[in-house]
């Protein structure tokens, strides 16, 4: 009876313990805790920025701009920016497919603009939308440029 | 026959346990994920044969299967089931299967704990643990075997030493045996991160919890058995500075020591190599712990046996050692500190300072508990220190930690801060406290005033600094005060949590004070209607009934407690007379109350029962020692809650990371 108890437990044991390299190596993904950022303010680390002001009112924290945010690892970062690439890649693809990417177009003669331009290479009329001095895009509408303050030709409109 | 499954499934632990360590160290250094996986399941198996190797014990007990040595030695028919159940840890062999089952527990939990920061550690740490595992497997296979039988089935067991007999049996041993344990899991990663130098601050964060928990268990466990000490040895004190009370007392002063300095590498990257000795100290100690009181090896009431075992302990000690202080020497360039302290009276500077102070106390009762052995290596014979040295050392070392527990929380990190404008208020409660005692109070004892201002500057300190902290909520986050204070407590569960450890241990420090500086005694033979007077109580030896039971002769006194003229309490001492150890072992009474306790235990009878010794004492201010504990848990709970981090998803299998 003992002998039998003692076989059971080992083969099970065996079995279990030996699953995973039979099956093979999986690479299932898994959920990790990824434990709340810390913050460097004035060489020191912090929960957060609250925590930091908390402390800077009770005189213990010195003052200072947060240095770095021990954020995600650099392979999350990797991750996440191919992901977002990526979508927009296919979103662009999808776009130009059902011929939704359309090019402004000189409003003289009808040219497309190439990116960057701020002058109709054909007629040499002003982009719509891009400041002539300084070359900085601007919505319809805007009066002078955000970036050089120079009056925009569209906003006299 | 079920012996033989227990000695099997000890033996499948022992061999299991060995293949969580291989496996694991070769899936890290092989990049196998298949091998982490079947490593970690190798975990939850050795858990399932310790846990079958404990049932087995547990039912032979419940059978009184004498022809079981271990039963035979530590049960009797007559225990209560209670005790029956307790007796598992009752002897060397059974504490040492708990202490392996509940390592094996910790593991599990451990290898659950799905945190980005344990993935590159993880395999290391199992392996770690693996190891240890298997130190104290193979002990139960080899030299402490649980399931030795007898020749013949004995007709009754020897019973329980009555000492034991008592609450404190069932929930002092295992709660520092928890303690112990769940160092364990703080070594392997410190072993683990030294392993793969991944020494930044991440794995000190990420063990912060554990060593937390494990800090907590020792502390309530010592609290524990220094109760179980108060309410069952009769002599009237809590600790006698035994070397198994030492022994567990050391790992939580360097466990206190840790906390503390863990904070200022997570803070500011000091300290590096200064924490990796104290976890990898501190779990050692545990282990050193264990060893003293299961070998005999310094003399001790704790002493229960004295066996060969110590050779193992000492050499399992002895290998860590080395191996981890080959490892940090290896690492010491990845160990070097990001920072300098700049300022002494900081929050680095003062750190610091309890470092000293933890661990030089720490050193000097490890010193003074090996006193004996060292001076019987040297000279050939024992040469015990008493009481009296641990008190002289101890007691000034107390006071500056007291000290510093008033002042360092007070103070900003890198800086000595506002602390002119600050340190006033609790500064004027410590001077207060003391003057108002020396003068209005009648307290002549200088030190008791010094020691009372102390304790009411450290209280202070954590008051001004709850205040100070709901201020600067009002100011910085425009928060009503009763909602700043509940934010303080939920959004820096680490400080203030902490802080509420500080006023456990103040409280701690109240009681202790109390009753180390005023306590009275009296000891006096009464006759039937004869009364002592003790402070401004009158005991009076009212009764004694005396009967024979099924395993001792039971003596009760029936004392009354006056108060003036008025009958205010009764209490039952008993003295009685246990047949299987052929001893008396008195059972004390106590009335207990926020000022003091009256305690009265009996210390002998004479031959025709006429007359009773009585032991009479009155302890000031004792409750509050239990009721500190009580604060001290609560405080590391809310420290211990968990702030809740965010969960990300990774298809890379850990293994393969583990290298890259």
């Amino acid at each position: 009876m003992s002998v039998l108890i003692v076989l059971l437990l080992t083969a099970g044991a065996v079995a279990y313990v030996g699953y995973p390299l039979l099956a093979g190596r999986g690479s299932r993904p898994v959920l990790l805790t990824v434990e709340p950022e810390a913050v460097v303010i004035a060489g020191v680390a912090y929960a957060s920025e609250e925590e930091w002001a908390v402390d800077w009112a009770l005189d213990k924290a010195e003052d200072g701009v947060p240095e770095r945010a021990a954020g995600p690892s650099l392979q999350e970062v990797d991750a996440e920016i191919e992901r977002r690439v990526a979508a927009m890649r296919a979103q662009r693809r999808k776009q130009q497919a059902q011929g939704q990417v359309r090019r402004t177009v000189c409003p003289e003669c009808g040219k497309p603009f190439q990116t960057g331009d701020r002058f109709c290479a054909r007629c040499g009329a002003p982009h719509p939308n891009v400041c002539p001095q300084c070359g900085e895009r601007h919505r319809p509408g805007d009066l002078f440029c955000v970036r050089c303050g120079a009056a925009l030709p569209g906003g006299q409109e | 026959m079920m012996t033989d499954v227990g000695s099997a499934a000890l033996l499948l632990a022992l061999v299991f346990s060995l293949y969580t360590a291989a496996a694991g160290y070769l899936s890290a250094r092989r990049l196998r994920s298949d091998l982490l996986a079947s490593a970690r399941r190798s975990a939850v198996a050795t858990l399932v044969l310790v846990t079958v190797a404990g049932l087995v014990l547990v039912l032979l007990l419940f059978r009184h299967d004498y022809q079981v040595l271990y039963v035979y030695q530590h049960i009797s028919s007559a225990l209560p089931p209670l005790y029956t159940f307790a007796a598992l840890w009752a002897g060397q062999e059974g504490s040492l299967l708990v202490w392996l089952w509940l390592l094996a527990v910790l593991t599990v939990i451990a290898m659950r704990q799905r945190a980005a920061w344990s993935r590159e550690l993880e395999p290391y740490a199992l392996a770690v643990l693996g190891l240890v595992e298997a130190f104290f497997a193979l002990l139960l296979c080899l030299v402490s075997r649980p399931f030795v039988l007898l020749p013949a089935r004995a007709v009754d067991g020897m019973g329980l030493n009555p000492l034991l007999e008592n609450p404190g049996m069932v929930y002092h041993p295992p709660t520092l045996f928890v303690g112990y344990a769940a160092f364990a899991i703080p070594f392997a990663y410190a072993i683990a991160a030294l392993a793969t130098g991944r020494l930044s601050g991440d794995w000190l964060r990420g063990i912060r919890r554990w060593n937390l928990v494990a800090w907590a268990f020792l502390g309530i466990g010592i609290l524990l058995g220094a109760q179980w000490a108060y309410v069952e040895l009769g002599w009237g004190g809590y600790w006698g500075w035994d070397p198994v009370e030492n022994a567990s007392l050391i790992p939580w002063l360097t466990g206190t020591a840790l906390l503390h300095s863990a904070m200022i590498q997570e803070r500011r990257g000091l300290f590096k190599v200064w924490n990796l000795l104290l976890i990898v100290g501190t779990f050692l100690l545990c282990i050193f712990a264990t060893f003293i009181t299961r070998s005999g090896f310094v003399q001790s009431v704790h002493a229960f046996s004295r066996s060969s075992i110590g050779y193992y302990f000492l050499g399992f000690i002895g290998l860590w050692v080395v191996a981890s202080l080959w490892l940090i020497a290896a690492r010491r360039r990845e160990l070097r500190s990001d920072a300098m302290v700049e300022e002494v009276v900081s929050r680095e500077g003062t750190f610091l300072l309890n470092n000293i102070l933890f661990t030089g106390l720490a050193v000097a009762v490890l010193l003074g508990t090996l006193f004996p052995a060292l001076t019987e290596a040297l000279s050939g014979t024992q040469l015990a220190l008493d009481r009296s040295f641990f008190d002289r050392v101890s007691g000034p070392v107390a006071l500056a930690m007291l000290a510093l527990l008033g002042v360092c929380p007070l103070l900003g990190w890198r800086r000595t801060g506002r602390l002119r404008t600050v340190l006033p208020f609790p500064a004027g409660a410590g001077l207060a406290t003391a003057l108002l005692l020396g003068l209005v109070g009648g307290v002549r004892d200088g030190l008791a005033l010094f020691a009372f201002g102390l304790i009411a500057f450290a209280g202070a300190t954590v008051i001004v600094e709850f205040v100070r902290g709901v201020r600067a909520r009002g100011k910085v986050a425009g928060e009503l005060p009763h909602r700043a204070l509940l934010n303080l407590l939920l959004k820096n569960r680490r400080r203030y949590g902490g802080y509420i450890v500080h006023l456990g241990v103040v409280l701690i420090a109240l009681g202790i004070t109390g009753q180390g500086l005023f306590k009275s005694e009296r000891q006096v033979t009464l006759q039937r209607g004869d009364a002592v007077t003790i402070g401004h109580y009158q005991v009076r030896f009212e009764d004694l009934s005396s009967e024979a039971a099924a395993v001792k002769e039971r003596h009760v006194a029936t004392m009354g407690v006056y108060l003036g003229d008025q009958r205010i309490a009764s209490l039952r001492p008993e003295y009685n007379f246990h047949y299987n150890v052929q001893q008396y072992v008195s059972e004390v009474a106590i009335r207990s109350t926020l000022t003091e306790d009256l305690y009265v235990a009996m210390a002998g009878i004479s031959a025709d029962g006429s007359a009773v010794t009585f032991r009479v004492l009155l302890n000031p201010l004792m409750a509050w020692l239990w009721i500190g504990g009580v604060v001290l848990l609560a405080g590391t709970l809310i420290a211990f809650w968990p702030e809740g981090g965010r969960q990300v998803r990774v298809a890379v299998p850990a293994a393969r990371r583990a290298a890259s």
